[in-house]
């Protein structure tokens, strides 16, 4: 596996900064449950400080041990250690691909035709993910730094856009969520967070120490994420809870002048940012794949999860009632449980545990 | 390997790609639905009557088209889908909805209540919030079927009408968002806009003679256009209106409002529903008939301007009694008083009584900021 520094830190925060926002703007609002209210956007910030809890011991991880990834640092540890450890990263890059496309072509399917949305849109997406894996690390994340200024400048305008519309007395105030929905609400906004797992699969291509950043990166993302969700909340009030896609929506309503229609820069930014989270997922995959199987068939590899991500992606779009499988949702809550704190838990104390016995051996044989 | 993997990218996307659709093929003839109305029938079925562009019906620039360039259709069904659906039976595809100017909802639909009847915008992918709504009198059939004296898109002059309150002042917002935000809020009214037509054939025209005021789905009780501007100036929905009044020694004088913003605090004080109303506006005067005996403007300034105070006032005031009187929240009082929940809490329950006793102080601070061209 190639593990040569390739790309700046800043260039990745960016390339999961996107991804992340992404995230935030096709969630369908039904599971939120309580947007329409203040309370909504402090459950993401409440999701957004667990998330900040629950990264402290990949952090240190990447501290340590700075050249590495997770993945090697777990091979290190043990060998059936790594191999489990690879695995479970692999299936859920895989997944967060597969969710990722059949969010997408769910949003299509609703708000720009029904007969738009099929296997064929997800096909497509892959492809293009396929593609920018094969183009390696360097050019997604140059051609991602472009997106993401778009991104930023399209959420902007249309934000400005909007301010006419805003009514924030049309919302709910604090506290009319209970207790429980607060608490739900907030662990899931933290289980929404793949890039923490990007990060610990990523870091060692990194030319400098990435870890130290991380905060001032989840303090935009999430002052990022509180704007998103709560424009539109100005915008529709209490409404807002009834729309799978509120961002769209208020889109449709912005304008700029005569100039109307501005939801097709909206789709726009949809379809780009959509092949950037699969082409990031894929290319996880892909090192995952590299460092269990070795390279010399990576580009087989690389065809085969973009099939699982294709497999996955067709089945949640196609099968909105396996979306919404409480059994389905909470082995995903699990699993993202187990890539974004378990895992690089265990693993720091691992190869602390056995660093320090190795420097104590060699002490001794001294 | 990426040569084969493009080519395959490339012919997937010419394939599958191709735009054509059931209602948009290879002979590109677009239909648009440009108004849309909505009836109810003792039957039980939804009839649904749509304005139709063509552009087959249209001549090469518009300085040439006489005629209409919509036409209109009448289809029924079960449910509104439905009726939308079958209107492919009489044109051979289903027309696009997106670029629809205005919903007319049928008087009588309206007085049993449009909830059910909204879920249709709401689910509907190709429905956008800024469309208007009005409710057609005596039934949105006659409405959307008008020639409204032979203009070349009637649905465009029905979806001006609705809309042109943010000029004259006299119809509230009355867009499908508008309607939409105020049916989630259980405490809250809104306004729709009465629609009938005047005359026949070439000589028919919109009029709004009356706004019905809604209380949950259906409407409560009417007001006029005049008395509508009112309910604007206290939601701070003001775009642009002109109002004349009376001043000592100069005669009738015509000020146009070019801003007005408005202020609401609401509390609960000894147990009722108190609203402090402030309104700032900016006017130019536009004309002046002096049929007084003082022709000098200038001393009369502070006059002018308290005159305009008290007409606001007034406005506002017989606004407020009517909706209150019918104990309903078309000035959404109620955002406010739910900050509070022990206070919410104890007047919620009997909203719309509560609402009949409440009280409202308005306070008009007018700023006459033009006397137009003409010194002195």
């Amino acid at each position: 596996m190639q593990t040569k520094p390739m790309i700046t830190a800043g260039q990745l925060y960016v390339m999961l900064f996107t991804s992340r926002i992404m995230l935030t703007l096709t969630l369908a609002n039904e599971w939120q449950g309580i947007s329409g209210s203040w309370d909504y956007p402090i459950t993401v910030l409440l999701g957004f400080l667990i998330d900040a809890v629950a990264v402290i011991p990949l952090l240190i991880l990447l501290k340590a041990y700075p050249n590495n990834n997770i993945l090697q640092n777990a091979y290190y540890d043990a060998k059936w250690y790594g191999i489990a450890v690879t695995v479970i990263y692999e299936i859920y890059f895989i997944w967060q691909a597969g969710r990722t496309v059949g969010r997408f072509d769910i949003f299509v399917s609703t708000v720009l035709s029904p007969r738009a949305g099929n296997v064929y849109f997800v096909i497509l997406i892959v492809l293009a993910a396929v593609y920018a894996v094969f183009m390696g690390v360097e050019g997604l994340t140059r051609a991602v730094g472009i997106f993401a200024v778009l991104l930023i400048l399209s959420l902007v305008a249309i934000s400005i856009a909007l301010i006419p519309e805003f009514e924030p007395s049309s919302i709910l105030p604090v506290m009319t969520a209970s207790k429980e929905q607060y608490a739900a609400n907030s662990i899931k906004t933290a289980g929404f967070m793949p890039e923490i797992a990007a990060l610990a699969v990523l870091a060692h291509r990194v030319k400098k120490k990435s870890a130290g950043k991380f905060y001032i990166w989840l303090g935009i993302t999430a002052v990022a994420c509180i704007g998103i969700v709560t424009v539109p909340m100005l915008v529709l009030g209490q409404y807002s809870q009834q729309k799978m896609f509120p961002f769209y929506i208020v889109s449709t309503i912005a304008q700029f002048g005569s100039l109307e229609r501005v939801d097709a820069v909206t789709v726009g930014l949809w379809a780009l940012g959509m092949f950037v989270k699969a082409s990031l997922f894929l290319m996880l995959s892909d090192v995952c794949l590299s460092k269990l199987l070795g390279e010399k068939h990576r580009i087989w590899y690389i065809v085969i999860a973009a099939a699982a991500v294709v497999l996955f992606g067709g089945m949640f779009s196609q099968n909105l009632q396996l979306s919404n499988n409480m059994t389905i949702n909470i082995a995903e809550f699990a699993l993202t449980g187990v890539v974004l704190f378990v895992l690089p838990l265990a693993t720091l104390i691992f190869t602390k545990v056995k660093h320090n016995s190795k420097l104590k051996q060699e002490g001794e044989a001294k | 390997m990426k040569m084969g993997l493009k080519l395959t990218a490339i012919i997937l996307a010419a394939f599958m790609l191709t735009s054509c659709t059931g209602r948009e093929d290879a002979s590109g003839r677009l239909l648009y639905i440009q108004a849309l109305g909505i009836d109810g029938s003792d039957d039980g079925e939804i009839s649904c009557t749509t304005q139709i562009f063509d552009p087959v019906l249209g001549a090469a620039t518009i300085q040439e088209q006489s005629d209409a360039i919509t036409k209109v259709v009448e289809t029924s069904g079960d449910s509104i889908t439905q009726a939308v659906f079958n209107i492919s039976e009489q044109i051979g595809k289903k027309p696009y909805y997106t670029q629809n100017k205005v919903i007319v909802i049928g008087e009588d639909l309206a007085k049993s209540g449009i909830e059910q009847y909204m879920d249709y915008f709401d689910r509907d992918w190709e429905t956008r919030l800024t469309m208007p709504v009005v409710i057609g009198s005596p039934n949105a059939g006659e409405i959307v079927s008008a020639s409204l004296g032979g203009v070349i898109n009637p649905a465009q002059e029905l979806a001006l009408s609705a809309q042109s309150g943010n000029i004259n002042g006299n119809i509230p917002k009355c867009t499908l968002l508008d309607v939409k935000k105020a049916l989630v809020n259980d405490y809250e009214g809104f306004c729709l806009p009465v629609v009938s037509i005047e005359g026949e054939d070439k000589e028919s025209r919109t009029k709004i003679e009356k706004i019905a005021v809604f209380d949950g789905d259906k409407p409560c009780g009417y007001i006029t256009p005049e008395q509508a501007r009112g309910v604007m100036y206290i939601n701070s929905e003001i775009g642009s209106c002109l109002e004349v009044v009376d001043v000592k020694d100069l005669g009738k004088v015509s000020l146009e409002i070019t801003s007005a913003k408005s202020d609401m605090k609401s509390s609960v004080e000894e147990g009722k529903i108190v609203c402090r109303v402030k309104v700032k506006c900016d006017a130019a005067i536009t004309e002046i008939s002096f049929d007084g005996k003082d022709t000098n403007v200038s001393n009369r300034l502070d006059m002018i301007e308290t005159a305009l105070e008290r007409h606001i006032i007034s406005a506002m005031q017989e606004a407020s009694s009517l909706a209150l009187g019918v104990g309903c929240d078309i000035f959404s009082i109620n955002r406010e008083l739910r900050k509070d929940k022990t206070v919410w809490s104890a007047i919620s329950e009997d909203w719309g009584n509560n609402l009949k006793n409440a009280e409202m102080f308005f306070e008009v601070d007018v700023n006459l900021n033009r006397i137009g061209e003409t010194a002195g």
